[in-house]
């Protein structure tokens, strides 16, 4: 089973109202990437998700690089110190987190993104 | 009937560095006062479940402050205070605590703090045994960790002091901070008061938090816990401080007591209090019994 399930968060995140307002008025991409190979691009306009799917090489203002085993950490139901947070695991653990203003300005919804894949992987 | 807690705020005049300063604080029990100081870039909140514990409350006069321009303490007057960036130093932490001391006459109180908070109960015990009878360091260390000094001030102002980026953001990012164990609603109570601060305010206590709080290992090893007794709570899911590092200060400082708090993180006090409790119990209890000794 693959680490992040991309249609099963859009589906949840399309109808979570902290994720929906956290996201408001933003324009452009949400890069997740597992590793080397496997890339999704979240794409917003004006706050809606217009798109969620395999990623491509254009740009991304906010991304989170992670090994697979890096992405399980984090979504463990109780991630042990210092993968449950973004942040933490950026600075402990060399997770790649982008450090643009849009970033920090939407780090709100980057960590309920984070609920949201959390609560999937549990699901199954 | 009306449900009211036991918890008193008053305002209170100090001048610290020559500027007077119209200070919040709240208190609540008698006995050993026992001043509380909180995270950076929050307030007195965080205290408010310690406030309402009779099993501290009936032996410890627990006094919470607001530092200025945190909290209920506004910027002072007589001061173009909007001209300058806010920035917090060394000797404004230690002379702050030891001031209110003096105005209420306290009698060699104990003091507690966490995050910078927790740093400054280090520096008290190093600066100014003579004036506490005991400090608790909650999440302190002989410095910060590592790899959010190398952060940088430019960096961290980037992130804490940006007008592109809102409050929420701030209280957004104390999660990193807060332990996968802690409640939800508490969780969402440390961000609301993160969010809550004023403009500039965290990015500028950390001047404090990362880099003027710095104690060497040669000033660890003078603490004399003889003179003032430290003790040392940190909890297992603190990036900043993290158990290790408060480790490397307890190794150093000869008779302080150091235990790791399991599942709390940088802020035990307010994400688990119920979890905290447990931990500082024993210590109020070890300073009562020494007090009446």
């Amino acid at each position: 089973m693959a680490v992040i399930n991309i249609q099963a968060f859009k589906e949840c995140a399309g109808k979570d109202p902290e994720f929906l307002r956290a996201m408001r008025y933003y324009d452009g991409v949400l890069r997740i990437s597992v590793g080397d190979t496997e890339t999704y691009d979240l794409k917003f306009h004006d706050g809606k998700m217009t798109g969620a799917g395999p990623g491509d090489a254009g740009p991304a203002t906010i991304f989170v690089k992670a090994t697979e085993e890096q992405w399980s950490a984090m979504l463990a139901e109780y991630p042990k110190p210092f993968y449950h947070s973004l942040q933490s695991s950026a600075v402990r653990h060399d997770v790649v987190l982008s450090g643009t203003d849009a970033t920090f300005a939407y780090l709100p919804a980057l960590n309920r993104m984070m609920q949201i894949l959390r609560m999937n992987r549990k699901a199954g | 009937m009306a449900k009211i807690e036991p918890i008193q705020g008053r305002y209170i005049y100090l001048t610290v560095g020559g500027i007077e300063y119209r200070v919040y604080f709240e208190e609540a029990g008698n006995g050993i006062p026992l001043l509380l100081g909180h995270t950076a870039g929050s307030d007195g909140r965080q205290y408010r479940h310690l406030l309402n514990d009779q099993e501290v409350t009936r032996n410890f006069r627990c006094i919470v402050f607001d530092l200025p321009y945190h909290g209920k303490s506004l910027p002072p007057h007589g001061v173009q205070w909007w001209t300058h960036e806010y920035s917090i130093g060394k000797k404004f932490m230690i002379d702050f605590p030891n001031t209110l001391a003096e105005v209420l006459e306290l009698k060699r109180p104990v003091y507690m703090g966490s995050s910078m908070g927790g740093h400054l109960a280090i520096d008290l015990a190093l600066e100014c045994p003579e004036r506490y009878r005991a400090t608790i360091a909650v999440e302190g260390a002989l410095q910060s960790a590592i790899e959010y000094v190398d952060v940088g001030m430019a960096n961290i102002r980037r992130e804490f002091d940006n007008p592109n980026v809102n409050r929420a953001s701030t209280g957004a990012a104390m999660l990193l901070n807060i332990s996968p164990y802690s409640p939800e609603e508490n969780v969402r109570e440390i961000q609301w008061e993160y969010s809550c601060g004023g403009p500039g305010i965290f990015a500028g206590d950390l001047n404090y938090y990362y880099y003027e709080h710095k104690v060497s290992e040669q000033e660890a090893r003078s603490i004399d816990t003889s003179k003032c007794m430290l003790y040392l709570l940190t909890g297992e899911y603190d990036p900043n401080t993290s158990p290790s590092e408060t480790q490397a200060l307890a190794d150093l400082v000869p008779g302080c007591k150091f235990t790791e708090m399991k599942q709390l993180g940088h802020f035990p006090v307010t994400e688990d209090y119920t979890k905290f409790r447990n931990y500082l119990l024993p210590i109020l209890s070890e300073i009562k019994a020494k007090s009446e000794s």
